[in-house]
């Protein structure tokens, strides 16, 4: 089993499924309450059999997931060694923009731990792979600090805009579907943290 | 400018400082007075601004007297109405000799003018900028901090009222003789100087800025005391940007001391200027860019001047941005970007693109420079003398070795947006639009303003959300008004 097998493995377990690696056609069946509904291969995360509305929502979850999980096993496996100081042996340049680095470093048992850095300055260790790769967005300019939102945030903005297309009856056509299209996007957004295993708030506001 | 009514009993002219030296000696032929006259004195009758009239009745060296009138012509307006305000209070202890009035033209730091007591902040940055000369960009902007100095110097309550507005004394800031009432401290002010020389005799120094008028060095050297230029150490002290030979030719003079000789050859001689260095794109970018947001910019060799409506306000070096005028104020203008915005932006990109390696791809032409490459997708950017920038994102094909569907922007920071969100860095469906962050900023409003059940803690995080999205829009879209939803 390689790395992206066993941390597929292991990251599955978060959208309450059990993952069984099958060596001999080096596979990995996912399934979610007793039903096998996904087979994942090399590159490729396959449907198995006809799922219904709870089992077809966690398998879009696992598709993110395995592209997420394949994307950072990959960079992991050519990256360098990484030589830092204030960084503990074991990690391995990801990405690069600048002076702002990405550095993941594997273990068995607990997975990936990523970490971000700018030089020897803002140091910041994570678990989840979308939270650094934000904080390496952010830190490397490539988008304004004020304009990415955490969980916690995108959940109270997207009460917010439900609230409003609830009870603002002042909104004319053209807001409703910009509102609405809005919600839509937030809503995917918490979604795919969840499935990427943001931890859910309590109720933001 | 000085206008002043000078007398050599019985005879009178008006004459207006500063002047040129044949000027001056024409002048001094009305007067009666020997023309070449090596350090003419006479007395003022009347003199314009009239907060020099101190000098009325007086005796005083016209030579003096001009460059008093040079060093008020090279200063700002504001530098004007304080050393104005300074000579109109005798509190201030500047008294009637022109020797300390030129000496206060160096020393204004010890005097701070606030015209305005209303606002603290805007007081505070006053007085900042007059005493330490300049201020960073984090000071500049540090409102707080600006508002408590503020206040601390009106609370001081040693401000003396002035015509011009209150003037207080910085005791701390000691007033300093740079103009030891005989020989002149060095200001170089004539536009087509080549060179600055330094003339010392025993300890006491002289500056000529060549060419020049052959008066000029005589007067520069009789004030010294000196019996002729052989008897003086000669030092080369600046020098426009010339050629090398020049250069060497003008730093002979230190060995020959033939000052007449070099003024005479710079007089007539056709100066091969130093061929212009190519001007980096960064200049290029600045002028452009803030010529669109309705500054000037001035290349002064290490420094670029930023200015508005004539006045500069601040100057550039790379990233470093120096605020210089207290009345500018980046936020008193509605809808545009604020200055240092702008100048970090042109300057990360700029630089990135100094470092960027050449971008290979099949069938593209080689004028693109990659910025970074994430996931296969590229940020890239070319530039073009006459139209500046264009940035680009692409993927790559799956074999890696073609670019397809590009995305152009002028605009580097939505380039930069593309990029993060194509190469997913950062998930598409939670970046939004500045259209967008506005009306979901007007959504948490509405909930604010309509939710019953929200207690004091949800408002708290409610508003903060509100100040991030406020933060994160374009100036354009915060300052325009409010409509309805």
């Amino acid at each position: 089993m390689n790395i992206f097998e066993k941390e597929i493995m292991r990251r599955v377990k978060e959208l309450d499924c059990t993952a069984v690696y099958r060596e001999n056609s080096n596979s990995v069946s996912v399934s979610f309450d007793g039903n096998i509904i996904a087979e994942i291969h090399g590159d490729t995360a396959e449907k198995k059999g006809s799922l219904d509305e709870q089992e077809s929502e966690i398998f879009l979850h696992i598709e993110r997931l395995y592209g997420n999980v394949a994307n950072y096993c990959a960079a992991y496996e050519k990256g360098e060694s990484i030589k830092n100081p204030n960084i503990s042996d074991g990690f391995r340049r990801l990405f690069k923009i600048g002076k702002v680095e990405m550095a993941a470093r594997y273990d068995r048992k607990s997975g990936f731990e990523f970490v971000v850095f700018n030089g020897d300055e803002n140091l910041e260790f994570f678990e989840n792979y979308d939270n650094a790769r934000e904080k390496f967005a952010v830190l490397s300019g490539l988008v304004d600090r004020e304009k990415v939102f955490d969980d916690e945030e995108l959940q109270a903005l997207y009460y917010c805009v439900y609230v409003t297309l609830e009870m603002d009856d002042a909104l004319n056509k053209d807001m409703l579907e910009l509102l609405s299209e809005v919600k839509r996007r937030l809503d995917i957004a918490i979604s795919k943290n969840l499935s990427a295993g943001g931890e859910e708030s309590e109720s933001a506001v | 400018m000085i206008k002043a009514t000078i007398q050599n009993s019985p005879y009178c002219t008006e004459i207006c400082f500063p002047c040129s030296e044949t000027e001056l000696s024409k002048k001094l032929g009305e007067l009666r007075m020997y023309p070449k006259n090596l350090a003419p004195i006479a007395t003022v009758l009347e003199i314009k601004p009239e907060e020099l009239s101190m000098l009325t009745d007086c005796d005083v060296s016209l030579d003096a007297l001009n460059y008093l009138g040079k060093r008020m012509d090279g200063m700002s307006k504001g530098e004007r109405n304080q050393f104005l305000a300074v000579l109109s209070c005798e509190e201030t202890g500047i008294g009637c000799s022109l020797k300390n009035i030129i000496n206060l033209t160096y020393n204004l730091a010890r005097f701070t003018l606030i015209e305005d007591t209303d606002d603290l902040e805007r007081i505070g940055r006053t007085h900042m900028l007059n005493v330490c000369g300049f201020l960073s960009e984090s000071e500049y902007n540090n409102g707080e901090w600006l508002a408590e100095q503020g206040e601390k110097l009106i609370n001081s309550g040693s401000g003396i009222d002035t015509d011009y507005g209150k003037i207080y004394i910085n005791k701390d800031v000691p007033f300093e003789e740079k103009f030891n009432g005989t020989t002149f401290p060095a200001y170089y002010c004539e536009p087509n100087s080549v060179a600055g020389i330094e003339i010392g005799y025993d300890d006491l120094t002289e500056f000529v800025e060549l060419p020049c008028e052959d008066i000029s060095i005589q007067k520069a050297v009789y004030r010294l005391g000196a019996e002729n230029l052989n008897d003086c150490k000669i030092t080369v002290d600046s020098t426009q940007d010339i050629s090398d030979e020049w250069s060497e030719k003008i730093s002979e003079v230190e060995k020959t001391k033939d000052i007449f000789g070099l003024n005479k050859l710079l007089k007539t001689a056709d100066m091969s200027v130093k061929p212009d260095q190519p001007e980096s794109i960064f200049k290029k970018e600045i002028e452009q860019k803030l010529c669109g947001e309705g500054y000037a910019v001035a290349d002064d060799g290490d420094w670029l001047t930023v200015m508005l409506n004539g006045a500069p306000v601040a100057k550039i070096n790379d990233k470093d941005i120096l605020y210089t005028d207290e009345d500018f104020y980046d936020k008193d203008r509605a809808g545009a970007p604020p200055l240092s915005r702008i100048v970090r932006e042109i300057y990360d990109y700029c630089s990135a693109y100094e470092k960027a390696p050449p971008l290979t791809a099949n069938g593209l032409p080689n004028k693109y420079r990659c910025f970074s490459e994430f996931n296969e997708t590229v940020l890239a950017a070319k530039y073009i003398e006459e139209y500046g920038f264009e940035f680009v994102t692409w993927d790559r094909t799956y074999d890696g070795k073609s670019l397809w569907q590009g995305h152009y922007y002028s605009d580097y920071a939505k380039a930069k947006e593309d990029f993060a969100t194509r190469s997913s860095l950062v998930d598409q469906d939670k970046l939004f639009s500045a259209d967008e962050l506005k009306q979901i900023g007007k959504c948490v409003d509405f909930t604010m303003q309509n939710c019953g059940n929200l207690n004091f803690d949800d408002c708290e995080n409610l508003r903060k959300l509100n100040e991030k999205i406020s933060e994160s829009l374009p100036e354009q879209l915060q300052s325009e008004p409010e409509m309805s939803m």
